[in-house]
């Protein structure tokens, strides 16, 4: 179970690096003009960015789920 | 009036997400039943005119099924695979990505005196990363 968690942590990590780098990029510079607590931050942002969607989805399936007796 | 916003707003959401694969399955399931009624339609056909080899029937009509099923599945993979990259940051991606390799190369050329460190490479290894406010409390400690 522990494994499960760590491998879902570690996944959502190398995504939140992932972005992060785009979002870098796409500012213009490059992850090295940053020090490591800055990167720090950034790649803490995605990760709480990713967790949030990720909470959101959920909800809908949810809301969909409920929606089934909305119709009637 | 809030049940009915929240009805609408899930169809719209769901319609514009995952429209390709929901006519992708109705089309799988018309074509499924396309197949079957041709299938019943030849058998009753072969019934008033006294054939009895109807083996190969079945054997054209679960092809039929199993083909189309693979179709189904095969067009959403190239929907999913192509979803993954159709959004607009990945559009902005590609059009900087021509930009980035003249700088890469002189990026490179000044990381090879540095060492190829990976800048992310303690973050990757923290347990629980910290957020802006969890440094400016730390600092003020």
């Amino acid at each position: 179970m522990l494994d499960v968690k760590d491998k879902l942590q570690q996944k959502i990590r190398e995504k939140a690096i992932s972005r992060a780098k785009t979002r870098i990029v796409l500012a213009g510079k490059t992850p090295e003009d940053f020090n490591e607590e800055q990167l720090e931050i950034i790649v803490k942002e995605e990760e709480d960015k990713i967790k949030g969607s990720a909470k959101e989805k959920g909800l809908l399936v949810l809301l969909s789920l409920l929606g089934l007796s909305l119709w009637t | 009036m809030f049940n009915q916003l929240v009805k609408w707003t899930i169809i719209v959401g769901m319609w514009r997400k995952y429209k390709r694969h929901l006519v992708a399955t109705c089309v799988l399931l018309l074509s499924l039943l396309l197949i079957n009624y041709i299938h019943l339609d030849y058998l009753e056909f072969a019934v008033a005119t006294g054939s009895t080899n109807l083996g190969f029937s079945y054997l054209i009509k679960w092809s039929g099924f199993i083909l189309a099923i693979v179709i189904y599945i095969l067009y959403l993979k190239r929907v999913n695979t192509s979803s993954k990259y159709d959004s607009r940051l990945h559009k902005m991606m590609k059009a900087r990505s021509v930009v980035t390799k003249k700088e890469d190369k002189k990026a490179n050329s000044i990381s090879d005196e540095v060492g190829n460190r990976d800048p992310f490479a303690n973050i990757r290894a923290k347990k629980k990363l910290r957020s802006e406010a969890d440094f400016l409390i730390d600092k003020d400690d």
